[in-house]
């Protein structure tokens, strides 16, 4: 399918709507000639497949961290009318608002630096990690309605933050319309007692501190004023909740598509019509799995201060740990955006992509040895990408690929060399996750901000990991 | 014959065909399979046991169910498993019953989450040697 993209410009590929049949409309990928030249040609192709869905507004688009993943790539937007068009589970994806919460401080990497061997492994003791981690939250069933529906507000009231994390989280931290009548019993069940942990996989919480400021003004605006100032991030989703929120629907999603006779080139791609009970049931209970996740990170969050208050002997407030943002990579969201000169209702499907609104943070996550980006969504990306971001670098390599190639030892051993401090529940997730497994997200973000969609902030280079 | 094995299809996330002989055979290899993508079930006594009946609408639908099944009892009995007795599948009315054995979950014995089963290039099929299972995790 590559052989078919057509070059627009420097940082900008189509593929023509008669490039296979039953494709409705055009797809486009945004990325330079390096990163085009590597991408997975499968990826390409499940890009044209979404292009074939009822309603799907032109274009389909491919970011240039766009990787194959199920049904569609990692790294794909996708709009849907809002009256003809269709909403899909499967475009989501089983990670419901996986994303990332970034923590300032005021502390520098000296200051920090002294105490490593003493944060990680408490920072790992406070945010349970890994699969077979509990949380001690223990949430009745009232109190995890009340999360579903009010998302990082019943953290605020419980204590696990303040009325300025909710503001500096998309949506306020709160998509409203979350019904949790439409949240099966077992998705529950899944997500109460797993509400404070981390997951495990690419998920993560780093040390991170300022390699390089690119854009002085906006990073001062967010609080980053200074080269090795240090910052904590927090990557992970709606856990077990999303996940059955997800499965769930993507069985209801299935009969969907028989009942309302919808033609599907991927099993996976299951969807429901906009205005049936199938896609609104689904777009009420994935908000209430946004809310569950966006509530995760928030008292994540509040540990990762109690912990640096521990370390430091310092109030969090002392040492300046605000949230610089919080956003999602895997939504659906109902927004309006300008098509053809007009301006239109449309469900936006982010998979493994961040929502990039001119003037808002935009967070890409590297790997535990590699750099991760505060970006700036600039006014671009409302023309070319629906509001629209990268999330990620992806993988290049498999993950028992991986294992056989590296030991865990030999990878903590070489980050600890690079003065990065690793912890994990076992040494083969350090294999698993070993830095030359991913792609380099240096080029993921030349293409995003030389195409102007997001435009470079800072670069966050990592000091110490907690893994799963 | 292998009872299973996984495959390098997948950069991000594992595939895995399960073999057996029989229907019963195949479940179980299947099982095993998923259980050691989660777990390091070579550390895993055989110290509790969940009994399970699982239907479908038809061996491919109940090999899904069976296991997300056992996605959903990692999550909510805290349990990690090592061993997955089929004690009969009736194809009449595609239903299965099984007894697991495992043990309390501790991070330390845990390998990964895995988020579930998908559909892509799920395959159940009868073989010459009995039945195959393809089946790839999204984790």
């Amino acid at each position: 399918m590559k052989e078919k993209l057509r070059q627009v410009s420097e940082y900008i590929w189509e593929l023509e709507k008669n490039s296979r049949p039953n494709m409705r409309v055009k797809a486009k990928i945004i990325a330079s000639k390096r990163v085009i030249e590597e991408m997975d040609d499968a990826a390409v192709e499940q890009l044209t497949n979404v292009a074939c869905l009822p309603g799907v507004i032109e274009p389909v688009i491919g970011l240039p961290d766009m990787h194959w993943g199920y049904g569609l790539p990692m790294g794909a937007v996708s709009a849907f009318d809002a009256e003809n068009g269709i909403i899909s589970a499967g475009l989501c994806g089983f990670d419901i608002n996986c994303g990332i919460n970034s923590i300032r401080t005021n502390l520098t990497y000296d200051e920090v630096k002294e105490k490593i061997k003493e944060l990680v492994p408490a920072l790992f003791r406070a945010v349970p990690c890994g699969v077979g981690s509990r949380g001690s939250l223990r949430l009745s069933p009232d109190q995890l309605d009340e999360v579903l529906t009010r998302g990082v507000n019943w953290a605020v009231e419980n204590s696990y933050g303040t009325v300025n994390d909710a503001e500096r989280t998309e949506e306020r931290g709160c998509m409203k319309g979350a019904d949790p009548s439409k949240v099966s019993r077992l998705a529950k069940r899944r997500g109460a007692p797993q509400l404070g942990t981390l997951g495990a996989g690419n998920h993560f919480l780093e040390i991170q501190r300022v390699s390089d400021i690119f854009d002085e003004e906006t990073a001062k605006k967010w609080g980053i004023t200074d080269k090795n100032q240090v910052l904590v991030m927090i990557h992970c989703g709606s856990r077990g909740f999303g996940h059955q929120v997800a499965t769930d629907y993507l069985k209801i999603q299935e009969r969907a598509v028989r009942k309302y006779n919808i033609w599907l080139p991927d099993r996976q791609l299951v969807c429901a019509p906009v205005k049936s009970k199938e896609g609104q049931d689904y777009f009420a209970a994935m908000k209430c799995a946004v809310n569950y996740s966006f509530t995760n990170r928030q008292v994540m969050t509040q540990w990762v201060r109690d912990t640096f208050e521990k370390v430091f002997g310092r109030s969090w407030e002392d040492m300046d740990m605000q949230t610089l943002y919080a956003l999602c990579h895997n939504v659906v969201k109902l927004e309006e955006h300008t098509i053809n000169g007009e301006r239109r209702n449309v469900y936006v499907h982010r998979k493994g992509s961040t929502r990039s609104f001119p003037g808002l943070p935009v967070l890409i996550a590297g790997t535990m040895g590699t750099a991760s980006y505060i970006l700036k969504g600039e006014e671009r990306a409302m023309r070319e990408t629906f509001g629209s971001s990268v999330h990620g670098a992806g993988r290049a390599m498999s993950r028992r690929a991986a294992i056989r190639k590296y030991r865990g030892e030999k990878v903590k051993h070489g980050l600890a060399q690079r003065g990065i401090i690793a912890e994990s529940t076992h040494l083969k997730i350090l294999a698993e996750e070993a830095p030359p497994a991913y792609k380099d997200v240096e080029d993921v973000i030349e293409s995003v901000h030389g195409v102007g969609i997001s435009s470079k902030v800072a670069r966050l280079i990592p000091m110490g990991v907690c893994k799963g | 014959m292998k009872n299973f094995e996984f495959l390098e299809d997948l950069k991000s996330d594992v595939i895995f065909k399960a073999y057996g002989k029989t229907l019963e055979e195949l479940f179980s290899n299947a099982a095993l399979a998923l259980s050691s993508v989660i777990c390091q079930v070579d550390k895993i006594e055989k110290k509790e046991l969940r009994e399970v009946e699982v239907g479908g609408e038809d061996l491919e639908d109940l090999m899904f169910n069976w296991l997300q099944k056992l996605i959903v009892m990692v999550d909510i009995d805290n349990l990690f498993f090592s061993e997955f007795e089929v004690l009969g599948i009736r194809e009449d009315d595609i239903t299965l019953k099984a007894r697991c054995h495992g043990e309390q979950m501790t991070p330390e014995k845990g390998r990964t989450v895995v988020k579930s089963v998908t559909y892509y290039k799920y395959e159940l099929r009868k073989t010459m040697e009995g039945y195959s299972v393809q089946v790839s995790l999204d984790i």
